[in-house]
């Protein structure tokens, strides 16, 4: 059985030797998620643009490259997955409320939230990137401190006013 | 109700009626859409018919992939008015501020897009520094409104008249006075207050990040 399959892996590298193919560039960014690398087969003059988790997946074309190559592959694959799913493009300033206009990076629609409505979403806070979520984070915050202060500017006001109406009715103390 | 029902309600009530209006016109049967969705029918049942729904943006997507939808037409959102809403708003340079558009209206200037409500005199700044992080990074564009209401709380541009300089801060109200600082915690030393010659140039209203 291990012999078969140790006939096959030769096969296979037969097949396709170390260094078929010879990387040529690489577009895009790994954050906009839209990376692409141009490779050639080498002595031809044949190109082919594919995306690096496509190439990983075909690990026979993968294993065509010299090591610095899939090494960079892998590499270009590896940051574009880890890569936010969400990014805030802009903060609207409302009267009412502020709302973060949020981009999907894969599908590019925008949806404007606001913080509270971001973290209460379960599955949203973990596709943002570090600088966004203080964002989130920061702005709820503020919402918070300033509710909690008009909260208790409110409660002060009460309670001076009950503290009057106690001057009032003190009895007299001749 | 409460405040967070509200916000709620604000943002996913047309879903409500959207979503049944989109079923009907596709020929979707609730147990369809969530098989094809990969979503229970419990879900789908309750954004047919609960407006305080709270539904991840996982979800959505699903739900308008299936219909072939966008988001914003799911939402009751109309994506191409508001694109089509957008305004132009000229890029100042601070060194020209307070009046560039007075002194230099002729002068060829670059503008930043805005969906937003914003007055004919709005303008926008780039932002030079990093006082107002974590909300504001340098470069991120900062859209102005002269003619808006400043509150307490407001991201304000004004002019000190002390030190004959221009800030961006955030505006703190404790009448009758008032006072502007930094939100990056690195500058909370820099609070100042404002003198009757100061003056607000314009307040924020959108903010739009450089990627």
């Amino acid at each position: 059985m291990l012999n078969k399959f140790r006939k096959l892996i030769n096969y296979i590298k037969g097949l396709y030797p170390k260094s078929a193919f010879r990387l040529v560039s690489v577009t895009g960014e790994a954050n906009n998620k839209n990376l692409s690398i141009t490779y050639q087969v080498r002595g031809k003059s044949t190109v082919v643009t594919e995306k690096p988790n496509v190439l990983i997946n075909e690990l026979m074309v993968l294993n065509g490259f010299c090591k610095e190559d899939a090494d960079l592959i892998y590499q270009l694959a590896l940051t574009e997955k880890m890569s936010p799913l969400f990014r805030i493009i802009s903060v609207i300033f409302n009267d009412e409320i502020t709302q973060f206009e949020i981009e999907d990076i894969h599908t590019r629609l925008t949806l404007n939230l606001s913080a509270e409505e971001i973290v209460s979403s379960s599955n949203m806070m973990s596709n943002f990137s570090s600088n966004d979520v203080t964002k989130i984070y920061f702005q709820l915050l503020n919402e918070k401190e300033k509710e909690n202060f008009r909260l208790k500017k409110q409660n002060t006001i009460e309670y001076e006013n009950l503290g009057k109406v106690f001057v009032l009715k003190r009895p007299e103390t001749h | 109700m409460t405040d967070k029902t509200n916000i709620l309600e604000r943002n996913y009530s047309r879903l409500n009626n959207r979503l049944t209006e989109l079923m009907r016109e596709k020929g979707f049967t609730i147990q369809a859409l969530a098989k094809e969705a990969k979503i229970a029918i419990g879900t789908i049942q309750k954004l047919m018919s609960d407006p305080t729904c709270n539904p991840t943006i996982v979800s959505l997507e699903s739900i308008g992939k299936v219909l072939r939808v966008s988001l914003p037409e799911l939402l009751g959102q109309d994506a191409s008015m508001s694109s089509l809403n957008s305004t132009d708003v000229v890029v100042l340079d601070w060194n020209e501020l307070p009046n560039a558009l007075e002194n230099n209206p002729s002068k060829k200037r670059t503008v930043v897009k805005t969906s937003c409500y914003v007055d004919k005199n709005s303008f926008a700044l780039k932002m030079r520094d990093n006082s107002m992080l974590p909300l504001f990074p340098e470069n991120s564009h900062l859209i102005f409104d002269p003619n808006k209401l400043p509150k307490d709380g407001s991201y304000v541009l004004v002019h000190i008249e002390k030190y004959n300089t221009i800030m961006f801060k955030q505006l703190h109200m404790d009448d009758p006075y008032k006072y502007v600082k930094s939100i990056n915690p690195l500058f909370k030393d820099n609070i100042l207050k404002l003198e009757s010659s100061d003056k607000i140039i314009g307040v924020l209203v959108q903010s739009q990040m450089e990627y």
